[in-house]
């Protein structure tokens, strides 16, 4: 309201103001902490603390989850993630995602990473424990052996618009799940991977790509084209195939 | 089915987990004739997260007598990621199986960027009124006598048209729009489309141009709820159930339906774009059918203005929406 034009300059009079600009650009990464105290305009400090307790204990995601390996390494039920790392390694190791190789000079190795996650059922109950290894995309840079990430995936508008079919017309629904489907995705470039973290054989060789491992930022439209080309036998009918590629892709 | 399921197999390492009682997140009920969709489970958690699993419910997700002020006490600009957080989490709600909170999570998502506790307010309000309804969902089911019957039960008797009856139209749909009753005075759009009794696609938006009549406003919103509709004819086309008949759209604007049929009223309507005449030509083409309807039966109120409990209420069943039985 008429202000003068210093006054736009104004750093923010929360707690800690010499930490965020208004005038600088939104930054993503590494505010976290802070930024939620910031951010709450009505100052209800007590209310967002109780609520985080109570994110830790309700949320879908819980807090509980692990980060890093490290962190798995020293956590109570390691011999439960140790087994889960061998399955992954083993599906990895079948589905030959990659080959060992000799480094070479010019080569750019990608780093990968652990995620650990616990399945729960309805009561909230751990039921499974499910660990992927997945490529750090955030090290690839466009244009450089990166291109081209388009991949469609189903809106929920097309989902309804399908099973509000199912009633009327008598159709029986089915749910299929692909083990590690990104896996199945062939790379096209030559793209270097660190051996697993933790679990390399100790030599200074590198995982060359030959499949699309989770992570990497082509992999959903590798993944995609597999769906397609496969899609293209005649013995699977035109209908089914888009019912089909739906259902796939939605799951 | 099997051979599908076969195929797939063969491709790829594949289970198989029978029929599903959850898609992406959103809990599904199949049963013979009738199929269900709905996201208690989420809104739960929802509820709990925010402490409000035991608060009062409220009738409607935004209260028609309270007029929202964009900015009350002149507050600055500010980062809310609390409010915005919420916001999203309930946006997805109102995208996904929960269309009666759509108009209300539209409205206030205008108020993010500068905030009073008034909205605040408003915002759980809605948390408040998922209270009531946590269960809810989208119900679809086959059309059959009974289904009319209950709903002469309510009130009105409906003409269902040509709209559900035979296998020609899977779908129709209605149109309304609220003239002016954004904060810029631009008008709110809101249309749907139902199949099976139940609704599959829904939107609320405010408009991008500020129209000088209602008539003008109802006519913009014809052509949105046009292109989905045409949508989704080719994706029902592409499915195997092709349309035959043209697709009902309801509109409660008298004005609106016969410019959509034929270009009358040249001296008020000669500042309208080209591009919102294309309602016409697909009229023409016998691709889509306007309606009119009254007042009472237009369910797009329910996705342009905060509405009074009981024509909440009926709006909200003849999307389809109710509890579990």
């Amino acid at each position: 309201m008429g202000e003068p034009d210093g006054s736009r300059k104004r750093k923010r009079s929360v707690e800690n103001p010499e930490d965020v600009d208004i005038e600088q650009p939104q930054r993503t990464r590494g505010l976290h902490p802070d930024y939620r105290y910031l951010s709450n305009p009505f100052g209800y400090k007590g209310e967002e603390e109780e609520t985080n307790i109570l994110e830790e204990i309700y949320a879908v995601i819980a807090r509980d989850e692990l980060n890093s390996l490290n962190e798995a390494k020293s956590s109570q039920d390691w011999p439960e993630w140790h087994k889960a790392i061998d399955e992954e390694l083993k599906l990895l190791d079948e589905m030959g995602t990659w080959e060992l190789v000799e480094k070479l000079l010019d080569a750019i190795t990608i780093p990968n990473k652990w995620t650990f996650v616990k399945k729960r059922n309805m009561a909230n109950q751990v039921v499974r424990h499910k660990v992927r290894l997945v490529m750090k995309g955030c090290a690839q840079r466009p244009g450089h052996k990166l291109t081209e990430t388009y991949s469609p995936v189903v809106r929920a508008e097309t989902l309804q618009a399908c099973l509000a079919l199912v009633p009327v017309e008598g159709l029986k629904v089915k749910q299929m799940d692909i083990k590690g489907a990104y896996l199945n995705g062939i790379l096209q470039e030559i793209i270097y991977m660190r051996q697993p973290e933790g679990f390399g054989d100790g030599t200074s060789r590198v995982c060359k790509l030959i499949k699309t491992p989770y992570g990497l930022k082509q992999s959903g439209q590798e993944w995609n084209k597999q769906l397609d080309e496969k899609n293209e036998e005649p013995r699977i009918q035109k209908t089914h195939i888009r019912l089909m590629r739906i259902c796939v892709m939605g799951w | 089915m099997e051979h599908i399921k076969k195929s797939i197999e063969y491709e790829w390492q594949a289970t198989d987990l029978g029929e599903p009682s959850k898609i992406i997140g959103i809990e599904v009920t199949i049963m013979p004739g009738y199929l269900r969709i709905s996201q208690g489970k989420y809104i739960e958690n929802l509820l709990r997260k925010k402490n409000m699993a035991e608060a009062n419910p409220v009738g409607m997700p935004l209260d028609p007598n309270i007029k929202i002020d964009p900015n009350p006490i002149h507050n600055k600009p500010n980062w809310s990621n609390s409010y915005a957080k919420l916001l999203g989490e309930l946006q997805y709600l109102a995208n996904t199986t929960r269309p009666d909170i759509s108009y209300a999570v539209n409205k206030l998502g205008s108020y993010t960027a500068i905030l009073s506790l008034e909205h605040y307010g408003s915002l759980k309000r809605i948390l408040r009124y998922l209270v009531g309804t946590r269960d809810y969902g989208i119900t679809h089911r086959k059309f059959n006598g009974q289904n009319k019957d209950m709903n002469l039960f309510h009130g009105l008797a409906r003409n269902y048209g040509p709209a559900n009856d035979g296998k020609d139209n899977l779908f129709h749909g209605f149109a309304d729009a609220a003239f002016a009753n954004a904060d810029d005075y631009k008008s709110t759009t809101g249309y749907g489309f139902l199949a099976s009794e139940g609704a599959i696609t829904w939107k609320s938006k405010r408009q991008t141009i500020i129209v000088m009549y209602s008539t003008e406003s109802e006519y913009i919103t014809l052509l949105e709820a046009r292109r989905e509709a045409f949508w989704l004819r080719n994706l029902y086309d592409e499915l195997g159930f092709p349309q035959m008949g043209p697709t009902v759209i309801k509109s409660d604007n008298e004005g609106s339906v016969i410019l959509s049929h034929s270009p009358q009223f040249h001296a008020w309507t000669k500042h309208i774009e080209i591009c919102h005449h294309w309602v016409r030509d697909l009229v023409n083409d016998k691709i889509l059918d306007v309606q009119s309807c009254c007042d009472l039966e237009q369910t797009g109120d329910i996705l342009t203005k905060p509405l009074p409990k009981p024509k909440h209420q009926r709006h909200r069943r003849e999307m389809g929406m109710g509890a579990a039985e």
